[in-house]
């Protein structure tokens, strides 16, 4: 199997030559290339070998897995991702203990310095590690260990991509993301909690088309996805525009629709492709279901102050009592400027 | 259960900007790549989704486009909806998911859109097949 | 933390803090001057209303400088409103001032704000350069003048550039519209912009002066 082409397997799945040539078109559209890129991804995918995926999942709890199974299906990214390429997933895959480490062993051997390494969940330093192990091996021994064969590394989900929910104040276990950990492979973040299925499965199959990371912002995300802000995108825009804002979840705003931003919605600041992919099949994205945005495929995304508090709010804790301590010292020093001013008057007088 | 009853939330609001200035710009587009076909011999296309397209540029489009001759549904990996439009040489072609999702909206300007075109691979499997069903019949003693 | 959560946070908190602090700080210590006795025979007792009148008075130019004063005064009230408009009648800084105080008003569609923040801006510069031609304004201008007309016009262009994702991404627009009003409130106690609050006592006790003595005003 190892040695046919990616075409080849797909047609030995009983996907035919223009079914071929329709998931070429519509993996251009969907990573926003030039649709003459089809014909490249066409050629490309010819010749390629059948490619290597390993999937670890650390501190993590499976919803990024849960959305990826629920892909729109059967597409061909998702065939050339989970039927041909997945080598090892602690979740997905039929064996399990040490038949399952040695299917991952096996895998690395066979396709050293060429797999795809996927991690999904952040990484605890603390303890020594130890606070999440797979077959007495620590994530962060695991990941050293795995990622040191590896091509390139796709952080799937907000925890293995900048901490997640894990490294949310406090952060007990000192969580950290993959790329605190691996500084010498190229690493594409897909963030998100978790992130769109179809997303997940087009940034693998980019990655296995054109042997290369996609362009990505400063962040790590490739732009194809994480290009636009959710609010620049969202069908409510032109309420925000107009000024026609819910001010609560069950008022006529609400029920007609308007813009979320009162409610906290964080779709201003948020990058991601759920106003246009959506979610569930292209069915709906939160704020298609009357609820804002959290920002969820951002940094820090769980201690940026409520999820209900607008975005022009300052986040910080105790504003009366800031607020109120500076006006009672600011007093207090004019009372003292002007008694000061007081007796230097009088002074002046007396000396008349 | 409580008796509350659900809300309606409208989902459908007011286009991309509510003009059709990216359907304007197509069309221009539409004219360069047709000319190059034309006189080049160089096949185009325009992929709706990577740009605004609000239902003003869709319906400008449609009325200036009109319809063609030819229609076709290509079933493989979900239908694939391939239609000529009134300007020969413009097609519109819709690729839709197993589950009638739509994945990708083209414009395509070319003499006949890959899709539609037999595969020779495919047409040599095709003749080795209807040489079986020959021998096949010739052996059924017709 | 990235640039917008400092601008959100401590920043804001800080230059919140000192704006408060600054403004108690001037107006006590403005208001518990020492007044001298006036020994001179009142032609007026009860001087009140004659305080209140001048501070409405003076908003408008006396019939002998109309002419001449025009278009100061028209291009000062443009940028008065505009600023009043963008300021308090936008949602998201109405949001913002609800959060701090509890309070909440109707606003004006988001749209609008934009154009008359633009106009604003334009009407701001007219003003700029108006002080850096006209022989006499330039010459009473001072520091404090720029600055205070930077740190004005700042929030107003950042504001305009977040809106219009112009330059650079906009959470990065955003903080750095954040950070220009930061400034501004650190400023405000300081300089001459704290004639927003002051113009009210000064005005009145001339007026009320002005009344006492029962010269026109």
């Amino acid at each position: 199997m190892r040695d046919k082409t990616v075409l080849e397997l797909l047609q030995a799945r009983g996907v035919s030559r223009r079914g071929f040539l329709k998931f070429c078109a519509t993996t251009a559209s969907l990573l926003a290339l030039p649709p003459s890129a089809a014909a490249a991804i066409a050629e490309t995918l010819g010749k390629t070998r059948r490619p290597s995926v390993i999937w670890l999942s650390f501190q993590e709890c499976t919803g990024c897995t849960e959305s990826l199974t629920r892909a729109h299906l059967p597409t061909i990214e998702s065939l050339i991702f989970d039927a041909i390429s997945l080598d090892y997933h602690h979740t997905l895959q039929a064996a399990s203990g040490s038949a399952a480490e040695a299917a991952r062993e096996e895998a690395m051997k066979a396709a050293w310095g060429q797999y795809v390494l996927v991690v999904d969940g952040s990484i605890p330093l603390g303890e020594q590690g130890y606070y999440s192990a797979i077959a007495g091996v620590s994530n962060l021994e695991m990941l050293k260990e795995t990622a040191a064969g590896a091509a390139a590394i796709i952080n799937m989900g907000t925890c293995a991509a900048y901490g997640g929910i894990p490294q949310a104040n406090p952060n007990p276990t000192g969580a950290v993301p993959v790329s605190a950990i691996i500084k010498d492979k190229p690493i594409v973040n897909v963030p998100g909690c978790p992130p769109i299925p179809v997303v997940m499965t087009s940034v693998v199959a980019h990655y296995l088309t054109f042997g290369a990371v996609p362009e990505l912002d400063h962040l790590g995300r490739p732009k194809s996805f994480y290009g636009d802000t959710i609010h620049d995108r969202c069908y409510r825009r032109p309420f925000y525009d107009q000024g026609k804002f819910a001010t609560s979840f069950d008022d006529e705003g609400a029920r007609n629709g308007w813009c979320l931003y009162q409610l906290g919605c964080k779709g201003p600041t948020t990058y991601n492709a759920c106003a246009t992919v959506k979610w569930n099949d292209g069915t709906s994205f939160p704020i298609q279901s009357g609820h804002g945005c959290i920002g969820c495929s951002e940094p820090n995304f769980w201690d940026k102050g409520s999820f209900y508090q607008p975005l022009s709010a300052g986040i910080w804790g105790d504003r009366q009592a800031t607020l109120g301590t500076a006006a009672v010292a600011g007093a207090a020093v004019g009372a003292v400027a002007a008694a000061s001013t007081r007796i230097r008057q009088q002074h002046a007088s007396e000396e008349k | 259960m409580s008796d509350s009853k659900p809300i309606d939330i409208p989902v459908l609001a007011l286009g991309p900007r509510g003009d059709d200035m990216t359907g304007r710009a197509i069309l221009r587009q539409l004219e360069e790549l047709l000319a190059a076909l034309v006189e080049r011999d160089e096949p185009g296309s325009i992929d709706l989704r990577s740009l605004p397209f609000g239902p003003e540029d869709r319906q400008l489009l449609e009325e200036a486009l009109g319809e063609g001759e030819v229609e076709a549904e290509v079933e493989s990996m979900g239908p694939s909806r391939v239609r000529e439009t009134g300007i020969p040489g413009i097609w519109w072609v819709t690729h839709y998911g197993s589950d009638q999702q739509p994945l990708a909206e083209l414009l395509e300007v070319t003499y006949c859109p890959e899709i539609l075109i037999t595969p020779s691979d495919a047409a040599k499997e095709g003749l080795s097949a209807l040489r079986a069903r020959l021998f096949e019949s010739d052996h059924m003693g017709r | 933390m990235d640039l917008i959560d400092f601008a959100r946070g401590p920043a804001l908190q800080w230059s919140l803090a000192l704006f408060i602090f600054g403004i108690a700080w001037r107006l006590i210590g403005v208001l518990l001057l020492h007044r001298k006795v006036d020994h001179s025979l009142p032609r007026h007792q009860d001087t009140t209303m004659g305080g209140v009148r001048l501070i409405f008075s003076r908003m408008w130019p006396k019939p002998e400088f109309r002419q001449s004063n025009a278009v100061h005064y028209a291009l000062s009230y443009t940028f008065h409103i505009g600023l009043f408009i963008v300021i308090f009648l936008f949602r998201p800084h109405m949001l913002f001032i609800r959060d701090l105080t509890g309070l909440s008003w109707p606003t004006l569609p988001s749209g609008f704000v934009y154009v008359i923040g633009a106009m604003t801006l334009a009407t701001l510069v007219a003003m700029l350069v108006r002080r850096m031609s006209h022989p006499v304004l330039k010459m009473i201008s001072n520091f404090d003048d720029y600055f205070s007309w930077a740190v004005t016009a700042l929030p107003v262009a950042t504001g305009l550039l977040a809106v219009s994702h112009l330059g650079a991404r906009y959470e990065t627009l955003l903080a750095l519209h954040i950070l220009s009003v930061c400034l501004l409130l650190v400023w405000f106690p300081f300089g001459k912009l704290m004639h927003a609050t002051l113009f009210v006592i000064s005005r009145g006790t001339t007026g009320a002066l002005f009344e006492r003595k029962g010269a026109s005003t």
